[in-house]
C-alpha cells in the first residue's frame, strides 16, 4: 500500500504523480469572496436616511390638499347667489338641534361660505349613517320630487352627477349646494387622513429613539 | 472477514477522534457568528478547495466557480443554524452536494460543454477525458479523489474537512484509485 497516495510521503507512484499534473489546472484558483452587506447596518442607515424624507413628502401631501381646499372653497357667482338666496337656511335650523355653536349667530361678512364649511364640518362629525335619519331640508325635498331631479348620488354617498345640474327650476341651486356640501366632506375627509398619517409619522420619529428626540436633534413633531 | 476488521478499525478510530482536539474552524464559525466578516473570509479561505472539489466531482468545470460563491453565500446566511461549529466543513460540503443537484435540476443542456471540449488543445482534451472517468466512478470514491488528485489534500486533511473517518478516506481513495487505473487501462486498449 502506497503511503504516497495517502499522505504524499514516501515512494512517490509515478501514475498518482501523473494524474495530479494533469488534473492540477482544475483545481480552486482563489477568488475574493462578495459578500452582502450586514443587513442591521443597512437598516439603521436606511431608516435615518428616510424618515426626514417621510416626513417631507407628508408636508407636501398637506399642502397640496389645502391648496386644493382653497381653490375649490373660492366663492363663485353661483354659490354667492344661492347663499345670497336663503337656501341654507333649512340646514342651518338642522344644525341647531344638535350643536350649540351652531345657534350662535354668524358674524362674518361673507356668511355663506362659513355656514358652508360648518355643514361640512357637522355632517363630517355626525357620520354619513347619522344623515340618513336626518337629512338637510333640500335633500328631503328633492326626494319628494323625484320627476324633477332623476338621480342625485350614489348610495354609498359619492358625489351626485353633474348632469342633473341641468334639470332647472327651483330645485338647481339646492342641488349645487348638496354636491358642494359632499366635495367639501370629502375634502375635510382627505385632510383629516391626511393629518392623522403626518401624526402617525411624527409619532415613529419621536418613538424610534425613546429619548423623543428627532434624528437630526430637533424637538419632535407636536 | 474484512467488514469485521475494518469495523474494528473504525471503532478504535472513533474513540481517537473524541479525544482530539477542537477543530480550529470553531472558533473561526463563533467569531463569524459575532459578526466578524474576517472570520468568514478565512473559513473561506480553508474550506474553498473542499468545496471546489466536492462541486467538481459533480459539475462542469466551467460552472464550478459561481458555485463555490453560491455555497459560500448560502452558508453566510445560514451560519446560525449551524449546530456544531466544530462540523463547517461537513456541513459546508453537505451545502456543495445539494448546491450540484439543484445545478441539474435547473440546468442539464450544461452536459453538452465536455463534447466541445476535445476539440481543444491535447493535454486539457486528456484531463477533461481522465476527470469524466472519475465523475464516472461510484460516489464515494469520485469525491476523495477529487480532493486528493485535483485539489492536491493529503488524506488526512480530507478527511479533517469532510467529516469522514481517515480510515473510511484511505478505504476510499486505494479503491478509486485501483478502480481509475483499470478504468483508464481498459480506455487505454480502446485507443
Amino acid at each position: 500500500m502506497s503511503d504516497y497516495l495517502w499522505d504524499k510521503t514516501g515512494e512517490p507512484d509515478a501514475e498518482v504523480e501523473r494524474l495530479e499534473a494533469l488534473l492540477g489546472g482544475f483545481g480552486h484558483t482563489p477568488r475574493p469572496l462578495a459578500l452582502p452587506a450586514p443587513a442591521a447596518t443597512y437598516g439603521r442607515r436606511r431608516s435615518w436616511l428616510f424618515a426626514p424624507v417621510g416626513l417631507a413628502a407628508a408636508a407636501a401631501l398637506v399642502l397640496a390638499f389645502l391648496a386644493g381646499v382653497v381653490i375649490l372653497l373660492r366663492p363663485t357667482s353661483e354659490g354667492t347667489s344661492a347663499a345670497a338666496s336663503g337656501t341654507l337656511r333649512p340646514q342651518e335650523g338642522a344644525l341647531s338641534k344638535h350643536t350649540p355653536e351652531a345657534r350662535e349667530p354668524t358674524q362674518v361678512p361673507s356668511g355663506g361660505m362659513v355656514k358652508d364649511e360648518r355643514v361640512a364640518l357637522e355632517i363630517h362629525r355626525r357620520g354619513p349613517r347619522d344623515m340618513k335619519g336626518e337629512q338637510p331640508a333640500s335633500l328631503q325635498r328633492r326626494r319628494q320630487k323625484p320627476a324633477a331631479v332623476a338621480h342625485v348620488g350614489t348610495p354609498d354617498g359619492a358625489p351626485p352627477a353633474f348632469e342633473t345640474m341641468s334639470a332647472g327650476g327651483g330645485g338647481a341651486p339646492s342641488l349645487f349646494e348638496s354636491t358642494r356640501l359632499m366635495t367639501k366632506e370629502q375634502l375635510v375627509y382627505a385632510l383629516r387622513l391626511t393629518g392623522a398619517k403626518l401624526r402617525d409619522v411624527s409619532l415613529r420619529t419621536q418613538g424610534r429613539d425613546g429619548s423623543g428626540q428627532t434624528p437630526g436633534g430637533r424637538a419632535p413633531l407636536k | 472477514m474484512y467488514e469485521v476488521e475494518t469495523g474494528n478499525l473504525l471503532f478504535v478510530e472513533r474513540r481517537q477522534e473524541a479525544a482530539e482536539v477542537q477543530s480550529p474552524a470553531a472558533a473561526l464559525v463563533e467569531t463569524a457568528r459575532a459578526g466578524d466578516r474576517t472570520a468568514f473570509e478565512r473559513l473561506y479561505e480553508l474550506y474553498a478547495p473542499l468545496v471546489h472539489g466536492v462541486l467538481l466531482a459533480r459539475v462542469p468545470y466551467g460552472e464550478v466557480s459561481d458555485l463555490v460563491q453560491d455555497v459560500f453565500l448560502s452558508a453566510f446566511r445560514k451560519l446560525e443554524a449551524l449546530r456544531d461549529p466544530a462540523r463547517f466543513g461537513p456541513w459546508v460540503a453537505i451545502i456543495a452536494r445539494n448546491r450540484a443537484a439543484d445545478f441539474y435540476r435547473r440546468a442539464r443542456e450544461t452536459e453538452e460543454l465536455h463534447e466541445s471540449l476535445a476539440q481543444c488543445a491535447s493535454h486539457e482534451a486528456e484531463a477533461s477525458e481522465v476527470l469524466e472517468i472519475i465523475r464516472a466512478l461510484p460516489e464515494a470514491y469520485r469525491e476523495t479523489l477529487v480532493l486528493r488528485l485535483v485539489e492536491g489534500m493529503t488524506g488526512p486533511e480530507i478527511a479533517e474537512r469532510t467529516g469522514l473517518r481517515p480510515g473510511s478516506v484511505r478505504v476510499n481513495l486505494h479503491r478509486g484509485m485501483a478502480l481509475l487505473r483499470k478504468r483508464l487501462g481498459v480506455k487505454g486498449e480502446k485507443v
